[in-house]
């Protein structure tokens, strides 16, 4: 008796974390592993069969989709990450400083964030950027002439961009995290030796929040590379294929055409990428973040 | 028993009628609604069929009959039902035409669709067009000119992008062509230089100032109501589906009225795309068959259904349901002036594969590179065809 119930408290804790287990098994490891086993296959729905590297191959060699989306998807990111660590950086200095109503500004600047990736927000974006929503009838203000928004494909992508960038509740909060555990005495030195404001921060604070910097460019790297609803609701892609964000492609390839195969191998690409960019970022912070240790 | 459409406001809610009514009147069954707008709509339904959990009864079109059948398993064969389903009442050469696979009636016809145009009798007879607007290709762009150069505010003509590929695109290739765009064959029905023309025409049709810039209609995918330049009467006519002209028309503030959608001068047959369009269907692996074509059943033949239900779905395609709406005066004077012309000048019945959203998704992509003046009418079109060619290639069981 004893024993048994000595070696059933071994498993407490796996039962605890069961649900979490399970989930995870099924809902993430069992689709994340089977896509490779079906990205060598032509699946459809209907029929499979085995295809070797075909759909990798042509991926790589002839599907003009593939290298516009992801042009699209990197101009995007690129744009997109460092324009929200900007914002969400700014927003954390001067809540940093602010002494009163802190709760309630940080709630403030937290609340896009909790929306998430909300079609309901992706809608109200394309009305507030139609020919005659808002934004134009603001610029109409200073009489700045109206702009197309959406449909022309030179600036579409740029609209959508503006999309996440006020969803930096997350990196805000992490950078003011970071900002409070400076030690105050670094700033008091340097307030003594007379150096200015922005020396401050280019030679304190950017430095000692660079172990943040790289988390939040990590973190936000990896989500904006995947982004799918503001061009799926917003833009739909288009127009003439102009916010073509990568996810998108990988939806219409799987549930417009059912070419599973086929989506499981641009997916794999996709995580590849990514995995890509991680280790770049990693690999190059050691020389531009810096540890007190 | 559960029953998936998609469909506008107006749709829904008549339906939502009709099924209460069919509770009613049969107490034992009681219906689960699932219904939609049309984006999603069929991977949803591709999506359920594979996993085995499509509704009992669904709503399919007539494009995707051919492409389920060929999944097998699909449809249930209603005639085995005929005890509790009455399809006399549809002409036989319609249920043959659209309806009947494999020796079976596996869909019913909801409700017989056309192709019009719809167009702003104010905006309009301020250029001296009143009564008649049948126009060729020709005649649309010079009276497109007349319009946009007296207002540069206004068009004489827009669509969404749907619109444009059946409505415009399809419609010209195919009074070129004379057969439809996409064989049953998998082939493609059409050449470089027969596409490449009608590229050139649409180009046409934006650069002369007489369809709205694309830029701004494009923002408008599902429905011209949305369009605030329509609303505002500064267009002067768009191509619809019969079906939808409740929802295209409701609530403007000028008169409208429809016609026949336009003709190349000579032209071997109109292009235009007619038929019953809509339809339903019993799913094969239902648990409750008979229920399923009970319910079918009612839906187009019991007289309070057809009440209910009015032209949501365009004009009956059976000619008692149409017979008890007209004495009811339930069908409106747009719709019914509408299905006339529209009748007047079919064309083909849709292929197998051109409403496949893949294919349709293709013929997109080049038209818009065309508009956009990223590729030329000629290049596009042979891109055009080496896509199709490969994606039907795919495609072939």
């Amino acid at each position: 008796m004893n024993t048994v119930s000595r070696r059933l408290a071994r498993f407490h804790g796996m039962l605890y974390i069961s649900p979490w287990m399970i989930g995870f098994l099924l809902l993430t490891a069992y689709p994340f592993f089977s896509a490779i086993a079906y990205s060598f296959t032509n699946f459809d729905l209907f029929s499979l069969r085995f295809v070797g590297l075909r759909n990798y191959i042509k991926i790589f060699t002839n599907d003009v989709l593939f290298v516009k989306s992801l042009s699209v998807t990197l101009r995007y990111t690129v744009i997109a990450v460092p324009g929200k660590l900007a914002i969400a950086m700014i927003l954390a200095l001067l809540l940093n400083r602010t002494k009163r109503f802190t709760g309630f500004y940080r709630t403030v600047f937290y609340l896009p964030s909790i929306l998430g990736g909300s079609v309901a927000l992706s809608i109200l974006w394309r009305f507030l950027f139609r020919p005659d929503g808002l934004v134009n009838s603001l610029l109409a203000v200073f009489s700045i002439q109206a702009v197309n928004w959406l449909g022309d494909p030179r600036i579409a992508l740029y609209s959508i961009v503006l999309l996440p960038l006020w969803q930096l509740g997350a990196p805000m909060v992490l950078f003011l995290a970071g900002l409070k555990t400076i030690p105050q005495s670094l700033y008091e030195s340097a307030a003594m030796d007379g150096a200015r404001r922005a020396r401050v921060f280019l030679n304190i604070t950017l430095p000692m929040l660079s172990p943040i910097i790289l988390f939040n460019l990590v973190m936000q790297t990896i989500v904006i590379l995947q982004l799918f609803t503001p061009a799926f609701i917003t833009t739909q892609g288009g127009p003439a294929h102009a916010t073509y964000l990568y996810s998108l492609m990988l939806y219409d390839t799987a549930f417009r055409d059912f070419k599973m195969g086929y989506a499981s191998a641009l997916s794999w690409v996709l995580f590849s990428v990514i995995l890509l960019f991680t280790f770049v970022l990693f690999r190059s912070s050691r020389y531009w973040t810096y540890y007190e240790q | 028993l559960r029953v998936s459409w998609w469909g506008g406001d107006s749709r829904h809610q008549a339906t939502l009628d009709a099924i209460e009514i069919f509770e009613s009147k049969y107490p034992n069954i009681s219906i689960e609604a699932e219904y939609s707008g049309f984006d999603g709509y069929y991977q949803k339904l591709v999506t359920q069929l594979v996993a085995k959990t499509a509704p009992d009864v669904f709503q399919s079109d007539q494009g995707w009959t051919v492409e389920f059948f060929n999944r097998g398993d699909v449809f249930l064969p209603l005639e085995q039902y005929a005890s509790v389903i009455d399809l006399s009442t549809f002409e036989d050469q319609l249920l043959n035409s659209y309806c009947r696979m494999g020796g079976h009636t596996v869909v019913v016809p909801l409700g017989f669709n056309g192709t019009v145009l719809l167009y702003n009798k104010d905006l309009l007879a301020k250029y001296g067009v009143s009564g008649s607007t049948e126009w060729t290709w020709e005649d649309m762009i010079a009276l497109g000119r007349r319009i946009h150069a007296d207002n540069p505010d206004a068009y004489l003509f827009t669509d969404i992008t749907d619109g444009y590929i059946r409505f415009v695109l399809k419609p010209y290739l195919e009074q070129v062509t004379n057969r439809i765009a996409v064989t049953d064959d998998y082939s493609v029905g059409f050449s470089q230089r027969e596409m490449a023309g009608v590229f050139s025409f649409i180009k046409e049709l934006f650069d002369s100032g007489t369809a709205e810039p694309y830029e701004r209609s494009v923002l408008y995918k599902v429905s011209v109501i949305d369009n605030p330049a329509w609303i505002a009467g500064n267009i002067g006519s768009t191509l619809i589906f019969l079906s939808t002209i409740a929802r295209d028309t409701a609530g403007l503030p000028f008169e409208v009225g429809v016609g026949r959608l336009p003709i190349r001068g000579g032209a071997p047959t109109t292009g235009q795309e007619s038929g019953p369009s809509l339809m339903f269907a019993g799913y094969a692996n239902t648990a409750h068959p008979k229920e399923a074509a009970q319910f079918i059943n009612f839906f187009v033949n019991d007289p309070d259904s057809i009440l209910a239900l009015g032209t949501v779905r365009s004009v009956p395609a059976n000619q008692p349901a149409l017979d008890i709406l007209n004495n009811a005066g339930k069908v409106d004077a747009l719709m019914a002036s509408g299905a006339s012309i529209s009748a007047a000048s079919m064309g083909f019945p849709n292929g197998a594969l051109e409403m496949n959203p893949s294919v349709h998704s293709i013929f997109v992509q080049a038209m818009e590179q065309v508009i956009y003046g990223q590729l030329t009418p000629d290049k596009a079109a042979a891109n055009l065809i080496a896509d199709l060619q490969e994606r039907l290639a795919e495609m072939k069981p």
